[in-house]
């Protein structure tokens, strides 16, 4: 088998993250929470449940699906279980908060975990989509969960140039005792009450801490030995590849402009392509049209 | 009664909230023929937006915007949001899910306002501009999310009665909500059938019609974006719609899909039998 790439190591390590009994829910745009959601209900935690889509979806299979861009919201409903209004979600999230695992993907993280996908200034102030339910859900989490496919300088910045997700400086509406762990293409890294600021938890295999520090724009607690982020096993990488994402929909969240574009279309096609050949019986669909 | 009908009750100015979910069910058909009828200056609220919010932005029609999000999802930014925010041509107040739930399930209670320690400390909460207040209970800081209610909610669904008893499927978001908070609702549906067909099927209704004021019928009505389990998203054209904005010819997609045509059905022609079968599940 070929060896493991970064944005499977990522999707194992963020697996890792969730215990066996957990709620996994997904907010928008987050292949790669969902993939290592699947991933984890697959191999450690089998009696943790999904919530997909927003969390809307509550999702339950024995085998774990494919992912999918085109048929994202049919997949999940053929699983479905139960469909939550947006209400009803955060209903979940005020009872459930401490067994919800939840990964976000922030525009930028700042020391002490504020997050940011509002606006950027970048010479001229940039608006991003938003947050969401970042600012309302993530301090709620006896465990943030962050991850950055791009561990970058105007990602790990200083100050964020907007609050949105509470990091553990600000006071405010956060629960005590929590922590937040942040996996990026470099490495493992933790914020909690007692550091004062990130702490380097594990560098990726072939990393080198002289990479992580160039490209992260504060200072970065570094233990004096620096443990080694554990690779996948083989059992991971055939579930990665084979079962749960052999369109390789998780390499998108590293690519940007024509690249991404064209890794985009090449999956659609392939979708299609796959779902026209396949005669599959899809009696919901028929009987209610 | 006709989407023409329905949008002539909507007028300039109202706070009109948008149904759906970024690039699930929007009520399209029905913004196709707003934007026919050129409404100025209403006030958007949209929890997830998405190419809903971007057409009306790049038609001139928003004076003000409140919403959590507006993206195209896994496609990316919605490029007219972001400009007209970046240069200030429309009035955009950013909110979170909770911040838009807790003001409309204000009037769920008949409130004024939802007391919460949700989002103190951050940023939205400042632009938000929302007032602090110390809890008569406990003494420790409090937002008041104060009641939003809007004027008209457009939703689109996949089925309902004559009279409007309706069933939502797939993402939900906070269509249920939005229905039971604005003053008049009207929804799109996919297929209109007898009341008849609905009665003995309670479980099957979960939208009734004491809280829905016009129905239209409009299949297809919520393309490019989805309507589970009729047909998924057609990211092919947003794709091209995304394109002729990088080239900054929206206008040119507006005049060709939706201003220059007569009806959402002409539009569906322009789309083609060869597009839209791509989508059908």
């Amino acid at each position: 088998m070929a060896p493991w790439t970064t944005d499977e190591l990522m999707i194992v390590c963020m697996a890792r993250e969730v215990e066996n009994g957990d709620i996994m829910a997904q907010g928008l745009t987050t292949p790669m929470a969902i993939i290592a959601y699947y991933l984890a209900k697959a191999t450690h935690a089998p009696e943790a449940s999904i919530m997909q889509l927003a969390g809307n979806i509550m999702v339950y299979f024995d085998e774990p699906p494919q992912a999918s861009i085109l048929y994202n919201e049919y997949r999940a409903m053929e699983h479905a279980v139960h469909i939550f209004g947006q209400n009803e979600v955060y209903e979940t999230i005020f009872k459930r908060a401490d067994s919800i695992v939840e990964f976000f993907r922030p525009g930028q993280i700042d020391k002490f975990g504020n997050t940011n996908n509002s606006t950027v200034k970048a010479g001229r102030t940039v608006r991003l989509p938003g947050g969401f339910g970042i600012p309302d859900a993530s301090p709620l989490y006896k465990k943030t969960l962050i991850y950055c496919p791009r561990h970058e300088r105007r990602v790990f910045v200083e100050r964020v140039d907007h609050v949105g997700g509470l990091g553990l400086n600000l006071g405010g509406a956060t629960s005590g005792g929590r922590e937040i762990r942040i996996i990026s293409e470099l490495g493992v890294f933790r914020v909690d009450g007692r550091s004062g600021g990130m702490r380097l938890m594990s560098l990726h295999p072939g990393v080198d801490v002289e990479d992580v520090l160039s490209n992260t724009g504060f200072e970065l607690s570094i233990p004096e030995n620096i443990p080694e982020t554990p690779p996948p096993t083989s059992v991971d990488l055939r579930l990665i590849r084979e079962k749960i994402d052999p369109l390789n929909i998780r390499r998108l969240e590293f690519l940007s402009g024509d690249d991404r574009l064209e890794a985009l279309q090449k999956i659609l096609d392939e979708e299609l392509r796959i779902w026209r050949s396949s005669n599959v019986n899809r009696p919901k669909a028929q009987q209610m049209l | 009664m006709s989407l023409r009908e329905a949008c002539e009750c909507i007028s300039d100015g109202d706070v009109l909230a948008i149904g759906g979910l970024t690039i699930h069910r929007k009520p399209m058909s029905m913004l196709h023929e707003l934007i026919r009828l050129g409404r100025r200056g209403l006030s958007l609220l949209v929890f997830g937006g998405g190419p809903d919010v971007d057409l009306l932005i790049a038609s001139g029609m928003v004076g003000s915007l409140d919403a959590a999000y507006v993206g195209f999802e896994i496609l990316g930014f919605a490029p007219n949001f972001r400009s007209a925010v970046e240069r200030g041509e429309i009035k955009f107040t950013e909110h979170t899910e909770y911040s838009i739930m807790a003001g409309l399930q204000a009037n769920l209670l008949n409130a004024e306002f939802i007391p919460s320690r949700l989002l103190l400390g951050t940023d939205v909460l400042k632009s938000l501009g929302y007032k602090t207040f110390k809890s008569p209970l406990t003494g420790e800081a409090l937002v008041a999310y104060p009641r939003i209610t809007p004027d008209v909610a457009l939703l689109h669904v996949q089925r309902c009665d004559e009279y409007g008893n309706a069933k939502v499927d797939g993402v939900l978001a906070i269509d249920l909500l939005l229905a039971k908070s604005s003053r008049r609702v009207i929804l799109t549906s996919e297929k209109i059938v007898s009341a008849g067909e609905v009665a003995g099927s309670p479980f099957e209704v979960n939208l009734p019609s004491t809280f829905v004021d016009m129905v239209v019928e409009s299949p297809l009505g919520a393309h490019p974006t989805s309507c589970y389990p009729y047909y998924t998203y057609d990211l092919w054209h947003m794709i091209s719609y995304l394109e002729y904005c990088r080239r900054g010819m929206v206008n040119d997609y507006l005049r060709k899909y939706v201003a220059g045509v007569e009806s959402f059905e002409s539009y569906l022609d322009l789309v083609g039998e060869d597009a839209l079968s791509r989508i059908m599940i």
